[in-house]
Order: structure tokens, then C-alpha cells, then sequence
């Protein structure tokens, strides 16, 4: 497999890019539970498939990293070794390397040479010495998988001597025995796959013994037969995924790798390391394990046998020796894992695989397809049409009911018809918008690892607490929710908790917590950022907006507390008296704001000195349709969201005064600015009706009354772009299709109340 | 608000298409004002009747306002304005031109449509200066036909978007 086949090599990166995340964030668990028998194999076997399905490909630096890693998990779930701050720190930098090789694979470039430094940091933690563990470990196997490389041993027979350091000599009979023991089972249950019906189950089995004697082959640093394993474990894992005819392909071929093991086992037990190509043997079970069949000349008549498989893929030479099979021998005594799938905290294996939307070739495969985002885009987008002339057919269906010239039947079947359709199709976007959603726990699992480096970097305790991780939201909101969450991670980290001195001096423990909380609330997801750090300094932040000349004193004297904490979203805005590399340039919360807003959502801060800030965000599950106000403004209709809206009143004369030139409005006992809508859109020609109800509205905590003439009603709107010729349009924020298919502006709320709230900033007090 | 009862209905313009040699030009001509224009056919979408525009504040003085075609909505120039000639009354004539312009989808107001005409490249002209108080920048050419002018439009430059800004200060610096 010299030529990676492009579709492998997607799917490898989709897998294993998912359980490199997965096995980051268990490694940031694991520190503070070292030693979880559970967990310690959870990540182990994360990295070993990663590993495995590596070297199938070829991909040689990718696997030195994994291998090094793996030989340091390795001694610590056995118990050798204690997983300190400073083997965690290399483990992470091992992951971060992965995590770049898997970027240049997918960008297409070559895989960087990973830093020796670092592979011998690891292998100095797993061989004692580092010479052994980095030259030998990482490179033989590297040069195998490395594939028609022909200088690599592993493309011919032949027989050398096992070379091992002394610390290992004592212990070869016991491993050889271990091997021998194993073999046998793993033999019976190749035996009975084609006859078996639970597949699944056999595979469960069949993986298991394979990760037992991994770790016992590994010990003789035998790559060939490391391959092998890799090969049966792997297929082992996708053995109910298989069918029928590359089945009958892919056992006799397993069967062989078998055979081939036992007689390496056979070999090392006199001291002798006994070698076969088996590069197409291993390449062709990969193909078959991904369903991509053999290439044409290499398939195997019905019922052929282990050494027929071998003879094909030119392992051997044809000489039919009898593969010898011994009687079997029970279970492997240290089979590791008990699969409950069960398990409370740490889901095993099974579940994580299962649970991820889409991974391709794991056990579960029929039960989820992977679907190109624009094709559910295209989806949505139809949907949206949908429903535009699913309202037109309702605004039709009322006229007609309306018209006594209609006869009564008609008429009752029509406003069936129309609700039948209306109900049809709210279901279909439900569905349609459902399939977008994703739950937060991606996005969110990041951040234990985040909030360890920071902590680190500050020399600060601090916990990560993650509440509502389930929490789904749409596709695009999680791309756009990212860095926000990171920025905002950042500022409570760095910012928001105290150094432990501080922190016992004011009398709260040493150990800051944030929690990252998320919920859903209504039609909104409510993400919420709290920290139990110093909060934000009020006179600090006035100050600075006064510097600034984003207030007056005056003014900052009568504003709220959560009015004045809103300045730190300004662009620019920093307190911190030194920009540190974490953060303190005033960018982030700027870069916050703009990306929430790109999202519809608003953001609240609020805080309490001494006790700690929170960070509220609110966000609409989807950004496309949404449910609207259509008001009359003048002689248009335009479309008010109605998420923001908080009430509609009809102000009486007295209530509506005006403050040194803008106009307010009384609200039980709060004054909202009021704008006359028919002002802002050039409305109020001769003859247009009087604005006479106030829509009162709220973005980010800011509330704004709007006059407009008249209310039609609810609708839901799909929002569209304007052109670019009418991009200058300030406070419009897109179009949208009316039930009676003319077409409506949508109000920018955000905009309208920024520009209102601007040029109060100078005229109101 | 009224709904729009006529359906936009299409005239086709696409009916003569034939192999078009390339001494041809197949054109489609429009009168605004006193003038004749034309387009080259292959950019122009539909033709549409007049139908309900929806204002947008704040919008370039040209631009009348949107609608909607067939679920996608677009801007609609009224080409009077656009010309900075006086805006009269729409009639029974007046039509709506869609074309398709640099991936853009634009409609503009015409006082009615002539004709699809073939006429030969090299009756055209290079365009004078001034042709009666339009500027030159988005005239590709001038057809001399046996009794009238024809002024062959450059769309790109009549609808780019930089293009716009500029036409509106020569416009209200005149």
C-alpha cells in the first residue's frame, strides 16, 4: 500500500482524529485520577487503534509518536510507572504532535518529522535507557509499514537471531508461553467465524486476546508480528461490518496471519525471529476490513484454507506445511477489560464508538451515515422555501375562508388541507433542523485541557466544571461558538481567578472553579461561563471607558452595574495593567461579541466583586427560520425577530418624553429610549399612519422601544442576504418572503439599539 | 398590502435563439426615456411585468426597492433614476429586465421592450463621449440601424458595485 487511497485515508482521519480528541481529554482525566485502572486502558487502546490503523497506512512519523506514547501508557497501566505532571506534560505534547500530523494529512502535505527530544523523553520513561526504545521500537516497525520499502527486512524471508537487552532475557520463556497459550483460542474463534451469526460478539473476543498478546509481542520488539496483531485487531473490530463475500476473502486470510504468528512464536521460543512478507497479506486484510475487496488476481476461491490465503498473498511459497493448531486452550488468563458498557463516568469503548455521530467502520456502522454538510444545507435552504409557500397557502386558506362565495365544504376542507400541510411541515424542519444539531460535548471537552495548560502557565489552581454538555445546538453554531468559549476560558483563567495566595487571603479555598454551563432555554441555548475569581473592578472599568470616551463621569455615575461591565465588549477595551500572552489585549472580548452576534445570540456580563463574574450567552438553535413580528411601518410591512421582543404596549401621550433630544419612553418604573421606526426607515411620507404601539425589544441586556403603525401578526420568516447595492442599509438585516409572497425586511435589532445607545452615550445622562 | 394576483409571467426572449456566428450580435432592446438601448441577450434572465417592489430605507437613490422571484429576492434599479433622467409614471408597458450580472442577480425598470434583434458587429461603433447626458463609462457601443440608434449597454460596469458609488456623486455633483 505504497499509495494511500484517498477514502482510507479519510476515514482514518475522521476515526482517529476522534479518538485522538477522545484520548486527549481523557489524558486531561486522568491526571486527576492517576492511576484509573479504566481509564489508563481506556486511553491506552485509544492510541493503540490509533497506532494500528497508522502503520495500515503507512504512515511512519505518525506511528514513532503513537509508539513511544503507547510504550509510556503501557508501563503505567501495568503499574510501573506513575503518570506525573511531567509525563503528562510529554503525553500532551505527543498528542499535539499527532493532533499536526493528522492537519498535514488532511491538507495533503508530508508528515514532519516528530522531535526527537521528544520521542526520547518517552522512551526514556518506557525502556529505562532511551537508545533501545527510540532506534529500535519506533524504527523497525516504521520501516516496515513504510510499505515497498524494499530495504525493509520485512519484504522477504528470512531468520535472525532475537536480539533483547538482558533485563528481558530472564523473562523470554514466560512470554513465549503467554503467546503460545493465546494463539490457539484466537485460532477457534477465526475458525468459527464464517459460521458464526453474532459476529460482533466474536470480534469483541477476537480483539481482546489480540490487545493481550499485542502487549506480549511487544515485548520482544518484534514488528512483524506487532503488525499482524494490529491487522486481526483491527478487523476484529469491523468483523459485523463485513459481508458475506469479503468475508469469504478475509478469513482464510486471518487464518493465515495465524498461522504465521504461531510459527513466529515457534521461532522466538528458540530464540529466533522468523520473518515473512507479509505486506500484502496485512494490505489485503485492510482492504477487505474497509470493504474495499481485494485487488483483481488476489481473490481466493470458496472455501479456501489458511495456507491457500498465504500462498496467494505470497507469504509463502507455496510448500503446504500444515499450520500447526494445538488444542485449545481456554481464555487468555489476562484478558483486560470487562466491556460493560456501562460505565458511569468514563464510557468504555464500545459506547464512546457508538455514541459519536458517524464513525465509519465501527460496529455499529448501519446505524449512521456520514452526509455532507452541503447536502443538509441544500436540505435546510428547501425547507425554508417550504415553509415560505406553506404560509402563502395559509394566507390563501384564510382568504378563501373568508369568501362567502366559497361553498361551506370547500371551505372546511381547504383550512384542513392548510393546517394538515402546516403541521407536516413544522414537523419536517423540526427533523431537518434536528439532523444539524450536535451536542455541545465536542466542543466542550477541549476545554479541561485548556483550563490545564493555563493553569500551569499561571501557576493558579483552578477546577473546570462542565455542566449541560448534551446540550445540542446547530452545526454552525458550534463552529462559531469556539472561540468565543476559548477567549472567554482565557480571561476567567488568567483574569477572573486569584493566584491561591490571594485566594486564601480572602478567605475562599486555594482551588478557583469555573463552571462552563449549558442549557437549553426556550428556543435559545443559554451557555453560561462562571468563575468564583475577584470579578470585575467597577471604578477600573469606568475609568477606563471614561479614558476612553465611551461615558462621562457624569453619566457613569447613574449607570448599572451590569451597563457598566457591558463596556468590556468594546473593541479594544482591556483593564489589565500589563498585556500578559494569555490574554490583556482587548481583542478577545471584542472578537467575542462580533461572533455571537454573527449568531444572533446576545451576551450578558455580570459581577460581583470579590465574588466572581459570570458570562451569560444566549443563543437561537437556528439561525435560518425564525419565528417573527410582522409590523406596519408607513405603508411597509417589516419583520421584527421575535426572540428579542420583550412586550408590545401602546404608550399613552404622557408617557413619552423626550431627554435632551431623544426621545424616551416610561415603562412601569424603568425609561426606555423609544425610536420612531417610520424615522429610521424614511416611512412617514404624507398620509402614513401614525406610529401608535411601541414594540419593546431587548439585545444583550439593552432594551429599546419602537414606534410603528400597526401589528399584522406572527410569521415564521426565513432570513435572506440582501445584495451587496443595499448593503448601507443600516438597521435591515436581510429580507424575508411574506405569506402573500411579498417581501418584508427584517428589523436589525442588534444595530438599531448599538446606534441608538451610541449617540445617547453623548446626549442622555 | 396586496398580493401580487398576476404571476410574474416570463416573455420569452430565448425563442430566436439560434447559433449565434460570432459577426453577430443578438441583442435585446429596450426604450427608457427618449433613448434606445439594448443588452446582449445571453445575460438577461427573464422579463417580468410590473409587480409589488418592497422600499428599502437607506438604499442608493436608483435602487426602487426588492422583490421577490421565485423565493430568491433581488434588487430591482430603476434605469430613469439610474440615468439621472426624470421619473415618470409606470405604464402597462413598463417591464421589469432580470439579468444575471458577475454571479449577481439584478432587475432593473425599463418604459417597455422593443425587440430581440441580430444585428452585424461592425455596425457598431466605438461610443462617442457624450451620448444625450449619459455618461460614456457604460456604453459599450453604438448600432447605427437604417433609421435609429441603438446604444448597446456594458451591464458589468452599469451594475458593478464601485461603479455605483461613483455614478452617485457625478450625480449629485451635477
Amino acid at each position: 500500500m505504497s499509495v494511500v487511497d484517498p477514502e482510507i485515508l479519510q476515514d482514518f482521519l475522521t476515526e482517529s482524529g476522534e479518538l485522538l480528541e477522545q484520548f486527549d481529554q481523557d489524558l486531561v482525566l486522568l491526571e486527576s485520577t492517576p492511576g484509573d485502572p479504566e481509564l489508563l486502558n481506556k486511553v491506552f487502546r485509544a492510541l493503540h487503534t490509533i497506532k494500528g490503523s497508522a502503520s495500515f497506512l503507512g504512515l511512519a512519523e505518525l506511528v514513532s509518536v503513537a509508539h513511544a506514547s503507547e510504550d509510556v501508557l503501557n508501563l503505567a497501566r501495568r503499574g510501573e510507572l506513575t503518570l506525573d505532571r511531567r509525563i503528562m506534560d510529554l503525553l500532551l505534547d505527543a498528542v499535539d504532535v499527532l493532533r499536526c500530523h493528522f492537519d498535514e494529512l488532511e491538507n495533503g502535505r508530508g508528515l514532519t518529522t516528530p522531535d526527537p527530544a521528544l520521542l526520547e523523553a518517552l522512551g526514556a520513561l518506557s525502556g529505562g535507557a532511551p537508545a533501545p526504545a527510540q532506534s529500535e521500537t519506533p524504527a523497525p516497525e516504521a520501516a516496515l509499514e513504510a510499505g515497498g520499502d524494499d530495504e525493509a527486512s520485512a519484504s522477504d524471508t528470512g531468520v535472525r537471531e532475537l536480539e533483547l537487552p538482558e533485563n528481558k532475557l530472564d523473562l523470554i520463556d514466560f512470554m513465549v508461553a503467554d503467546i503460545e497459550e493465546t494463539l490457539p483460542s484466537l485460532q477457534m474463534f477465526i475458525d468459527g467465524l464464517r459460521d458464526t451469526e453474532d459476529r460482533g460478539a466474536v470480534g469483541a473476543e477476537v480483539g481482546e486476546i489480540c490487545e493481550a498478546l499485542a502487549r506480549s509481542v511487544e515485548f520482544f520488539e518484534c514488528a512483524q508480528m506487532g503488525t499482524l496483531i494490529d491487522c486481526l485487531s483491527i478487523a476484529a473490530e469491523n468483523f459485523d461490518a463485513v459481508d458475506e463475500a469479503c468475508m469469504e476473502q478475509l478469513a482464510p486470510r486471518l487464518q493465515g496471519a495465524i498461522s504465521v504468528l504461531t510459527e513466529q512464536a515457534e521461532g522466538l521460543s528458540k530464540r529466533k525471529v522468523i520473518q515473512y512478507p507479509i505486506n500484502d497479506l496485512s494490505g489485503r486484510i485492510a482492504d477487505l476490513v474497509l470493504g474495499h475487496g481485494v485487488e483483481p488476481g488476489a481473490e481466493l476461491p470458496a472455501g479456501a484454507d489458511a495456507e491457500a490465503a498465504l500462498a496467494m498473498d505470497a507469504v509463502r511459497g507455496g510448500d503446504a506445511s500444515d499450520a500447526p493448531v494445538e488444542e485449545e486452550n481456554g481464555t487468555p488468563a489476562s484478558a483486560p477489560e470487562t466491556s460493560s458498557p456501562t460505565g458511569a463516568a468514563a464510557p468504555s469503548a464500545p459506547v464512546e464508538r457508538a455514541g459519536r455521530e458517524a464513525p465509519g467502520g465501527a460496529p455499529k456502522v448501519e446505524q449512521t451515515i456520514r452526509i455532507e454538510v452541503s447536502r443538509l444545507e441544500t436540505l435546510l435552504n428547501l425547507v425554508g422555501e417550504l415553509v415560505l409557500q406553506k404560509n402563502r397557502v395559509g394566507a390563501l386558506s384564510r382568504r378563501v375562508t373568508d369568501d362567502d362565495h366559497v361553498c361551506a365544504d370547500t371551505r372546511e376542507a381547504m383550512t384542513q388541507a392548510s393546517s394538515d400541510l402546516d403541521r407536516v411541515t413544522g414537523d419536517i424542519q423540526l427533523a431537518v433542523m434536528r439532523a444539524r444539531l450536535q451536542s455541545l460535548e465536542r466542543l466542550f471537552g477541549k476545554y479541561p485541557r485548556l483550563i490545564r495548560d493555563l493553569s500551569r502557565k499561571t501557576e493558579k489552581k483552578i477546577r473546570l466544571e462542565i455542566e449541560g454538555a448534551e446540550t445540542e445546538v446547530d452545526k454552525s453554531v458550534i463552529e462559531e461558538l469556539g472561540d468565543p468559549l476559548v477567549h472567554l476560558l482565557r480571561n476567567s483563567a488568567d483574569h477572573g481567578i486569584e493566584t491561591p495566595e490571594e485566594r486564601l487571603d480572602a478567605g475562599k479555598p486555594e482551588e478557583g472553579v469555573i463552571r462552563l454551563s449549558a442549557a437549553q432555554e426556550g428556543d435559545c441555548a443559554l451557555v453560561r461561563i462562571i468563575d468564583d475569581g475577584r470579578g470585575l473592578p467597577r471604578e477600573r472599568i469606568v475609568e477606563k471607558a471614561i479614558e476612553r470616551g465611551l461615558t462621562t463621569a457624569d453619566e457613569a455615575a447613574h449607570l448599572s452595574d451590569r451597563e457598566v461591565f457591558r463596556f468590556i465588549l468594546a473593541a479594544g477595551f482591556s483593564t489589565a495593567a500589563a498585556v500578559s500572552d494569555l490574554s490583556g489585549r482587548g481583542v478577545g472580548m471584542d472578537v467575542v461579541r462580533t461572533n455571537i452576534e454573527k449568531l444572533k445570540g446576545t451576551i450578558d456580563v455580570d459581577s460581583v466583586e470579590g465574588q466572581g463574574t459570570t458570562i451569560s450567552i444566549r443563543i437561537p438553535l437556528t439561525v435560518a427560520i425564525m419565528p417573527a413580528m410582522m409590523v406596519g411601518v408607513g405603508d411597509e410591512l417589516y419583520a421584527i425577530p421575535l426572540t428579542n421582543i420583550v412586550e408590545i404596549v401602546r404608550p399613552g401621550a404622557d408617557e413619552v418624553s423626550t431627554i435632551r433630544g431623544q426621545k424616551v419612553m416610561t415603562l412601569r418604573d424603568s425609561v426606555l429610549p423609544l425610536v420612531n421606526l417610520l424615522d429610521v426607515f424614511d416611512a412617514g411620507g404624507a398620509g402614513a399612519q401614525k406610529a401608535s404601539f411601541a414594540v419593546v425589544v431587548e439585545v444583550n441586556g439593552q432594551r429599546l422601544g419602537m414606534l410603528v403603525s400597526c401589528l399584522v401578526g406572527q410569521q415564521e420568516v426565513v432570513i435572506k442576504p440582501l445584495d451587496e447595492m443595499l448593503a448601507q442599509s443600516k438597521a435591515v438585516s436581510g429580507a424575508t418572503v411574506r405569506d402573500d409572497g411579498g417581501v418584508s425586511l427584517v428589523v436589525d435589532i442588534g444595530r438599531l439599539v448599538e446606534s441608538v445607545s451610541g449617540s445617547e452615550a453623548g446626549t442622555v445622562a | 398590502m396586496t398580493t401580487p394576483t398576476t404571476s410574474a409571467s416570463t416573455e420569452t426572449t430565448g425563442e430566436e435563439i439560434t447559433s449565434v456566428d460570432s459577426a453577430q450580435l443578438q441583442l435585446v432592446s429596450f426604450v427608457v426615456g427618449q433613448e434606445e438601448f439594448a443588452i446582449d441577450i445571453l445575460s438577461v434572465q427573464e422579463i417580468n411585468r410590473m409587480m409589488e417592489l418592497t422600499r428599502v430605507p437607506q438604499s442608493p437613490p436608483e435602487v426602487e426597492g426588492v422583490i421577490n422571484l421565485r423565493g430568491r429576492i433581488i434588487p430591482v434599479v430603476d434605469l430613469r433614476t439610474r440615468f439621472g433622467m426624470e421619473s415618470c409614471e409606470r405604464t402597462g408597458q413598463s417591464r421589469i429586465v432580470v439579468v444575471e450580472v458577475l454571479g449577481r442577480v439584478v432587475g432593473f425598470i425599463v418604459d417597455r421592450v422593443n425587440e430581440v434583434l441580430r444585428i452585424s458587429r461592425q455596425i457598431v461603433e466605438a461610443p462617442p463621449s457624450m451620448i444625450a447626458s449619459i455618461d460614456s463609462e457604460y456604453i459599450s457601443g453604438v448600432g447605427k440601424l437604417e433609421d435609429r440608434l441603438l446604444i448597446l449597454l456594458d451591464l458589468e460596469k452599469l451594475f458593478a458595485g464601485d461603479v455605483l458609488g461613483a455614478i452617485d456623486e457625478t450625480q449629485s455633483g451635477s
